[in-house]
């Protein structure tokens, strides 16, 4: 495990000396990111100019749920999909030999070999929204705070099993790149899972549990939801990553090269 | 009439090359209902009840579908790769191969966003009338060349920058905003409501879903229709001065 933390610091430390090295697309990244929080809070703006409450959430709520979601955003940007994105065409084209011959588990240099570390900016951005999403809620307490915390860790988790699980098709049917609808579905936790009919209520709850990344830290923190969350969103995190690991340990094994 | 003949062939020659990685076809086109649906459920979250705003967004997502356009791919992709320089050699203007994409696009993601649509509207309270289609027509004709004309005049600043991705990124952004998908245009707090009305955003998304679902009639639509040919004119001369202007920038491989 240490050895694995080293090697991700290494590889950042790399991304980092990279990205830092062009100053104009430091500025231009900020700016991208600060646009795009802008727009979906005014979007979230305009929905409260009509209504004090979406499904139950009220306005200061729902920013806490943008900011968290913004925070793990930012995260699965900087981490994770600028190595898994490449999954496909490496398969594909047999590169992913080379990571085979690579000291660590292939699952791990193919999720974590190349960061952004800017995309970072998106999760300070989220963490200021959060902030101001919090502060303005009456009867905060620490633990809630905490547990907030430990969800969006668990969330992050999440993130990170559910896109590998997904990148993982590619060793099964070669040509499906399930990216996009990655993607799509991501944009869903950006809202109250409440707001979903109840079919895809559950398929956000318990098939693919994207109400862990946004919904439930925030109601945990805002809305006094029973701090029983936490240690669900962890079972669910763990079992998410061992299915992930599992899966992949089998998606290897069918890995026969560029002809697979 | 040669004209329409180049077109017609490169449309024709798009659409069987997008065929052949239908798949990847299929999931853009769900990447592509995702914002409409989005927008379906949060609004309909928020005014619970209002049939209007449900036949909107699924009117909003068939419209969203016959007006994709990826220039930033096509065009900015082939100045980055140089291939730009292959298209310039040929006996026909440079953008009739780009038109046979988009129309392409648009055509598969007709096909494939159907069931999306249709699926949309069971589930919800959707109606919209023979009239309200019928008026739809010209007007989703117009948002799509109005949004093609747009996008392209974006992905030519890859004969600038290394960023015209991220150029047709924020481009789309103010379209969420006031084209009609964060919110029907009407149901915006001023000075965002006006601002709409005046900006091209809303006649490339926004007015013709609208359109559709009846809530513009009379003298109201035909002054959304005088917009989106105003409008249209305006970004077509922009893109010409900015396709003259661009032209003499390009190396093949390194503009």
């Amino acid at each position: 495990m240490v050895r694995l933390l080293r090697i991700f610091g290494i590889l950042f430390s790399l991304s980092l000396r990279r990205q830092v090295a062009f100053r104009a697309d430091l500025v231009f990244a900020l700016m991208l990111t600060a646009i795009n929080l802008f727009a979906t809070l005014t979007a979230l703006a305009m929905v409260f100019s009509r209504t004090s409450s979406l499904s139950g959430w009220s306005a200061d709520q729902a920013v806490t749920l943008v900011g968290t979601f913004q925070i793990v955003s930012g995260l699965r940007e900087a981490f994770v999909e600028p190595s898994l994105r490449w999954l496909g065409k490496q398969v594909q084209e047999g590169e992913f030999d080379a990571l085979l011959t690579q000291p660590a588990p292939a699952v791990f240099l193919t999720s974590f070999s190349s960061c952004a570390p800017l995309a970072l900016t998106q999760t300070v951005l989220g963490a200021g929204v959060v902030g101001y999403g919090l502060a303005r809620q009456h009867g905060m307490t620490p633990a809630r705070i905490i547990a907030w915390a430990v969800l969006v860790l668990c969330g992050a988790v999440i993130m990170w099993a559910v896109r590998a699980l997904l990148a993982a098709v590619v060793f099964w049917a070669l040509n499906f790149d399930l990216d996009i609808v990655y993607d799509g579905l991501w944009r869903f936790a950006g809202y109250p899972i409440s707001i979903y009919r109840r079919p895809l209520r559950l398929f956000l709850t318990y098939v693919i549990p994207l109400a862990v990344v946004s919904t439930l830290p925030a109601s945990v923190a805002t809305r006094s939801a029973s701090l029983a969350a936490v240690p669900v969103g962890a079972g669910a995190a763990v079992l998410l990553c061992l299915l992930t690991v599992t899966v992949w340990h089998l998606g290897v094994a069918r890995y026969t090269s560029a002809t697979s | 009439m040669r004209t329409f003949a180049l077109v017609r062939l490169a449309i024709w020659r798009s659409s069987l090359e997008q065929w052949t990685w239908r798949s990847f076809l299929i999931t853009i086109v769900v990447g592509q209902a995702v914002t409409p649906l989005l927008g379906l459920f949060v609004w309909s979250a928020a005014l619970p009840g209002s049939d209007t705003v449900a036949t909107y967004f699924v009117v909003l997502l068939a419209v969203q579908l016959l007006t994709v356009s990826f220039e930033h791919h096509t065009l900015s992709n082939g100045i980055y790769s140089g291939t730009l320089s292959g298209a310039l050699l040929l006996p026909q203007p440079v953008v009739i191969d780009f038109i046979g994409s988009n129309i392409g696009f648009r055509l598969w993601h007709v096909v494939f966003g159907l069931p999306f649509v249709a699926l949309a509207a069971a589930v919800t309270s959707t109606h919209v009338t023979a009239a309200g289609l019928r008026l739809a027509v010209p007007a989703v004709l117009l948002a799509g060349t109005l949004r093609f004309v747009f996008t392209y005049t974006l992905a030519l600043s890859a004969l600038w920058t290394d960023r015209a991705h991220a150029v047709v990124g924020l481009g789309e952004t103010v379209i969420f905003l006031l084209g009609g998908t964060a919110a029907p245009i009407g149901l915006l707090p001023q000075p965002l409501r006006s601002l709409g009305h005046v900006l091209p955003f809303w006649p490339m998304l926004g007015l013709p879903a609208e359109t559709a679902a009846g809530m513009l009639r009379g003298s109201t639509l035909a002054a959304a229709y005088a917009a989106q040919i105003g409008w249209l004119a305006v970004l077509i001369a922009l893109a010409v001065v900015i396709w003259r202007r661009g032209l003499g920038r390009f190396t093949a491989v390194g503009a």
